[in-house]
């Protein structure tokens, strides 16, 4: 090939050091493939948001419900006024609950514990089909107020019944058992709940409800071109304060926000995984850079113009940065395609396909393309401005400055600053990477103590030669600091999200055995009927039980969450059972207050958020208006169980009735609540569909799905520890390849072949283990800060438990990084010839 | 040394050795043979590209021959391991390059007692024998320096203070003064005279400048791959004085000699 332009001089480069560029390409491939499977898993998850939403919602533009308990229902009237209201197109009420139904071939098994959840709604399909489509895939709808159901696509295949068949459904007035008809298609009704849905006539679902001719749900369709938004501001207060109006395409706005958490800690996950490839290829290009000081200032003497030069360096890294991109992207889609299948798992969410993702695909290929180049810059910069009488010289470029202590010390106060002030989601992102910036800018002051200091242990891996190998390190800092950095990032960050997980499951253990130790829980996806509760009484070796209510609050305050769960409790026996773990308040003082009404107990995260402190007023919209109720304490809470607390005192300003569960304290340890749990199934099952609880299954739930994100956490890191092997690596082979002459000259003075593979291991060692000295401190503050804003986007508090385990685990890891990292360097030092390396340019 | 004078430290019995180039074989080396005698100093000459520093690298170990072998003080190098050979390389050659000598992050002191370092001897042992070195070549007061704050000449004082530093069989030296001027040439050349003379080390030296080769006893012309001559410098220059001896008559020497072969090399390539 002959060589046509300077630009050309890029594509040799890159074929001539195949296997460098590859560990580099790596680096670069690995972090587009996470943000590209980040993109895509947000996508779909969105996407299946949505569909669940829209599709549910149809035309509907408004949604009107009760305020309050899950058993809830409007005051008569409510229907007529909506449909009397301006701007209404068309209204329709119906009858809905939550419910469980089972197939009425089998009995249901004591143990199992199937997601057969599912929402009866009792419609008027005569109104309901102008708001949403009916599509029915099999059979036919409901007829009448026949005892027919017509099921939800999702829940006839987990329940495995079909047109023809019969279902028990759990209905808050008892077990019923009634004839599917029909099988929604997967659109319109059908997608709605995720397709675990159930609809059937208004008289029949009334009947299951078992409160009369009420109704618990309102759509509205407006008029075209009426905001649906302004419409509820001006028609808030036409219907009373009894019910709730929402935008109907806002639905879920909790499981909303707790998708985008989940995506914001991914997001993080990206940046750093991009940060430590971006960091990859800087290091690449430095040394590339440096290796060719000669060849660069050879064609400087011979007139090439200093942008020139920058552009071969620039034009390399493009080159190479959308190579690997490519390759990226492959590695990306496969990446999303199982975690899709663990998050679906964890969040019972069924996410649909993954798609041809072009608009992410593209952006991914973009970014790595950017930051490679970015990356190139400096170095590129570097090149350009070498003068030629410099670069022909021997020994070439000079070392690099020792760092920039005074920004970097600034950048990661500042970093940790804002990871304290911006406890936000994405803001964590950008303070995270300025303190890792920071810590970068500070490695190359570090170094050369450092490595002198663990020199003294680690050259004895080499004997004799040993001294040189830790000479090298700390006499050429500025292609070790760099390495060295990029092993501390990535060490630190597997401390830090390793001290959160710990931290967190520390929490989830320690509140769980407060709020439900020792008891057993019971509960109906709908109303339970009171009669339940003199039934687990009578059960032996039930100690006491308590009923719990559910629903969905508004807290009238700026920074609540709307709409979230609630927990009602009655203070008379709820103290006697169970407890919260309180951050400030305790048992007597809130039985007390609540058992005199108008108290309210909230999360402490919540509290904060809300500014108020015990004592304090919370205004909370109940059907008789927005009323102030007392703080009466804080606890720790994990999840959104069990939300802001209120007293059974209050049930009729929450429309709260029958009770959705029991709490019940048990005698007889372990046996005694096996023994119990099992005598509820066997009983009350049947005639109920009761779910029942132990702390134990709880606790293991938890721990199961806390578990389940943190792998999803760790999968990322062992991408980013991949980054940091490859790093290492390259370096060794550059280091080992520009002192190729040096290696033949201590081979002939009488070096031994193992010696000379010893010193790559010992440089390789010393610059792990001062990465892992270095990656303490730093990860230790990651960690703080990770765990500090964990608090404020889960809304409650973690406290901080440091991993020691992993200290030593991460020595381990360290070696073996470092010995990895130096496997191929080690290999060509070992093969080369004597004579050959003499003549080695 | 250790060695009686008069004795053969070293000897070279037909050496061959070819590189193999694409699908071209070029015989570098083909039937070469020498003998050193202690204490003795033997310049090796030839034309660019006729198997030099191939020779040398052979002597030294560093480099393994097709066919023949080299023994230094009876022992043959083929018979060694690897191991062996690089163990003796540490402890009985003392080799010097033309450039690139130094580890560039080791300063002079910690460059010349390498062998020692790489033995894991403790400095301590090693501390007198490396201050009279550093003496020897001039070099005490700048042995805290590093390699890059040296000019060429006094890094190649440091390279042969470290070939000296073990007490060496032999030192091997291709082409010492190839990178420095001439004054500078001339003060490193009696070094190495001077080495021969004060400690009786056997030298064998690379070159292509007639004027270093005259500092040797005994002339080497490689060519076609062997010995094609050898010129006792001694025995040309007996009878001049011994200041105008070491000055310009054995030069002069040298030059006669070549220049007579080159004759006869031009009378051979007219038959052809
Ligand atoms: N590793 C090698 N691979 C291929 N050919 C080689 C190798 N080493 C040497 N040669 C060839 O062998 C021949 C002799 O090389 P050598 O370096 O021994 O010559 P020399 O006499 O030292 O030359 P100079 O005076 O230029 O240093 C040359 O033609 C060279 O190209
Ligand atoms: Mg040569």
């Amino acid at each position: 090939m002959a060589l046509r332009t300077l630009n050309s001089v890029a594509a040799r480069n890159l074929a001539r050091r195949k296997g460098r560029y590859l560990l580099t390409a790596s680096g670069i491939a690995l972090g587009v493939a996470v943000l590209f499977a980040v993109q895509i898993m947000s996508g779909a998850t969105n996407r299946a948001l949505d569909r669940a939403i829209h599709g549910g919602a149809g035309k509907d533009d408004v949604y009107i419900t009760p305020v309050g308990s899950f058993d809830a229902s409007f005051p008569p009237g409510v229907f007529e006024r909506v449909q009397k209201l301006p701007d209404v197109e068309s209204a329709g009420a119906g009858t809905g609950f939550r419910s469980a139904v089972t197939s009425g071939r089998e009995k249901p098994a004591i143990d199992s514990r199937r997601p057969n959840f599912v929402f009866v709604n009792g419609v008027d399909l005569a109104t309901d089909r102008k708001v949403r489509e009916y599509d029915v895939r099999d059979g036919r709808l409901f007829a009448g107020a026949a005892d027919e159901i017509v099921l939800g696509p999702h829940i006839a295949k987990t329940v495995g019944v079909k047109v023809g068949d019969d279902v028990a459904v759990a209905a808050p007035a008892g077990q019923i058992t009634l004839k599917v008809v029909g099988v929604l298609a997967d659109s319109g009704i059908g997608t709605g709940n995720g397709g675990d849905i159930a609809v059937t006539s208004i008289p029949l679902s009334q009947r299951m409800l078992g409160k009369g001719a009420v109704f618990t749900s309102i759509d509205v369709v407006l008029r075209d071109g009426v905001d649906a938004k302004k419409w509820i501001e001006t028609q808030r207060n036409a219907l009373g304060d009894g019910v709730t109006m929402q935008k109907a395409t806002d639905g879920d706005a909790g499981f909303r926000s707790f998708i985008a958490a989940v995506n914001g800690a991914l997001t993080l996950g990206s940046a750093i995984a991009l940060f430590v490839g971006g960091f990859l290829i800087f290091l690449t290009f430095s040394l590339a850079v440096a290796e060719r000081t000669r060849t660069y200032g050879t064609m400087r003497a011979l007139g090439a113009l200093p942008k020139q030069i920058r552009s071969v360096v620039v034009r390399e890294a493009a080159l190479l940065g959308l190579g690997s991109s490519v390759v990226g992207l492959v590695l990306g889609y496969a990446l999303a395609a199982a975690a899709m299948q663990l998050v679906s798992s964890l969040l019972y969410l069924r996410l649909p396909g993954l798609g041809l993702p072009v608009g992410p695909a593209g952006f991914s290929i973009a970014i790595g393309v950017i930051i490679s180049v970015a990356a190139a810059w400096l170095p590129g910069r570097r090149a350009a401005r070498l003068s030629p009488v410099t670069a022909m010289r021997e020994g070439g470029v000079a070392d690099d400055k020792a760092g920039r202590p005074v920004i970097g010390a600034v950048l990661v106060g500042l970093g940790m600053a804002l990871v304290f002030a911006l406890p936000g989601n994405g803001a964590r992102v950008f303070p995270t990477l300025l303190v890792l910036f920071g810590a970068v800018m500070l490695v190359p002051i570090m170094l050369g103590p450092l490595a002198r200091f663990l020199g003294a242990v680690t050259r004895r891996l080499a004997r004799g030669v040993g001294a040189i190998a830790v000479m090298h390190l700390v006499k050429e800092r500025s292609r070790s600091a760099y390495t060295l950095a990029l092993v501390m990032v990535v060490l630190a960050m597997i401390l830090a999200v390793g001290t959160s997980n710990a931290s967190m499951a520390h929490t989830v253990d320690k509140v769980i055995e407060r709020q439900a130790g020792g008891a057993v829980q019971v509960g109906a996806p709908g109303a339970l009927d009171p009669a339940v509760e003199r039934e687990l009484t009578a059960i032996d070796g039930v100690k006491a039980t308590t009923p719990m209510r559910f629903g969905q609050l508004d807290v009238v305050e700026t920074g609540a969450p709307p709409r979230q769960f609630f927990t009602m409790i009655d203070p008379a026996t709820y103290f006697s059972v169970g407890s919260f773990p309180w951050v400030d308040g305790n048992d007597g003082d809130a039985r007390d207050a609540m058992t005199a009404g108008s108290g309210i107990i909230l999360p402490e995260q919540q509290a904060i958020k809300l500014d108020v402190k015990r004592g304090g007023p919370v205004r909370v919209r109940t059907s008789a208006g927005v009323k102030r109720f007392t703080l009466v304490g804080t606890f720790g809470q994990i999840g959104n169980f069990p939300g802001p607390v209120l007293s059974v005192k209050d049930a009729a300003l929450f429309g709260a009735g029958r009770p959705n569960g029991f709490l019940l304290s048990v005698a007889g340890g372990r046996a005694g609540i096996e023994r119990v749990r099992r005598t509820i199934l066997t009983n009350l099952k049947p005639r109920y569909n009761v779910e029942v609880d132990t702390s134990q299954t709880i606790k293991d739930q938890a721990r199961a799905q806390l578990q389940g994100f943190f792998a999803l956490a760790y999968a990322l890191l062992f991408v980013a520890a991949l980054v940091g092997i490859l790093g290492l690596a390259n370096t060794m082979v550059v280091s080992v390849l520009s002192r190729t002459r040096e290696v033949g000259m201590l081979r002939s003075t009488g070096t031994l072949r193992r010696q000379a593979r010893a010193m790559v291991l010992v440089e390789a060692s010393t610059l792990a283990l001062v990465a892992y000295l270095l990656a303490l401190p730093l990860g230790w503050l990651l960690s703080t800060g990770i765990v500090v804003s964990q608090r404020a986007t889960l809304g409650f508090s973690i406290d901080y438990v440091f991993p020691w385990l992993l200290v030593p685990a991460l020595v381990i890891l360290t070696v073996l990084v470092a010995a990895v990292g130096s496997l191929i360097p080690a290999r060509r030092i070992g093969r080369l010839e004597i004579v050959d390396a003499l003549r080695f340019d | 040394m250790g060695t009686e004078a008069g004795a053969v430290v070293l000897e070279a019995r037909h050496l061959s050795k070819a590189y193999h180039q694409g699908g071209a074989v070029e015989q570098v080396l083909d039937d070469a043979n020498l003998e050193v005698g202690a204490g003795r100093f033997v310049s090796v000459m030839g034309p660019s590209g006729s198997g030099k520093s191939t020779l040398l690298h052979l002597l030294g170990g560093l480099d393994t021959p097709d066919k023949g072998d080299v023994l230094l003080d009876g022992q043959a190098l083929s018979a060694m391991s690897d191991d062996e050979r690089t163990r003796l390389r540490r402890h009985r050659i003392g080799i010097v390059y033309q450039f690139f000598n130094l580890v560039p992050v080791l300063t002079v002191e910690e460059n010349v007692a390498l062998p020692a370092v790489i033995d894991g001897k403790a400095p301590a042992s090693y501390a007198a024998k490396l201050a009279e070195v550093l003496e020897l070549v001039g070099m005490a007061e700048h042995k805290g320096k590093q390699p890059a704050q040296l000019s060429g000449g006094q890094q190649q004082r440091a390279a042969i203070a470290r070939a000296l530093f073990i007490e060496p069989a032999v030192l091997l030296a291709d082409e010492p003064t190839g990178n420095v001027d001439m004054r500078t040439g001339s003060e490193i050349l009696a070094l190495f005279a001077d080495a021969q003379r004060d400690l009786n080390q056997t030298i064998v030296m690379v070159t292509h400048d007639p004027r270093s080769a005259g500092y040797a006893d005994e002339v080497l012309l490689l060519r076609d791959g062997a010995v094609a001559s050898t010129l006792d410098v001694g025995r040309a220059t007996r009878g001049v004085a011994k200041k105008a001896r070491d000055h310009e008559s054995r030069p002069r020497a040298v030059l006669q000699w070549l220049e007579t072969l080159d004759a006869g090399g031009a009378a051979r390539r007219t038959r052809v």
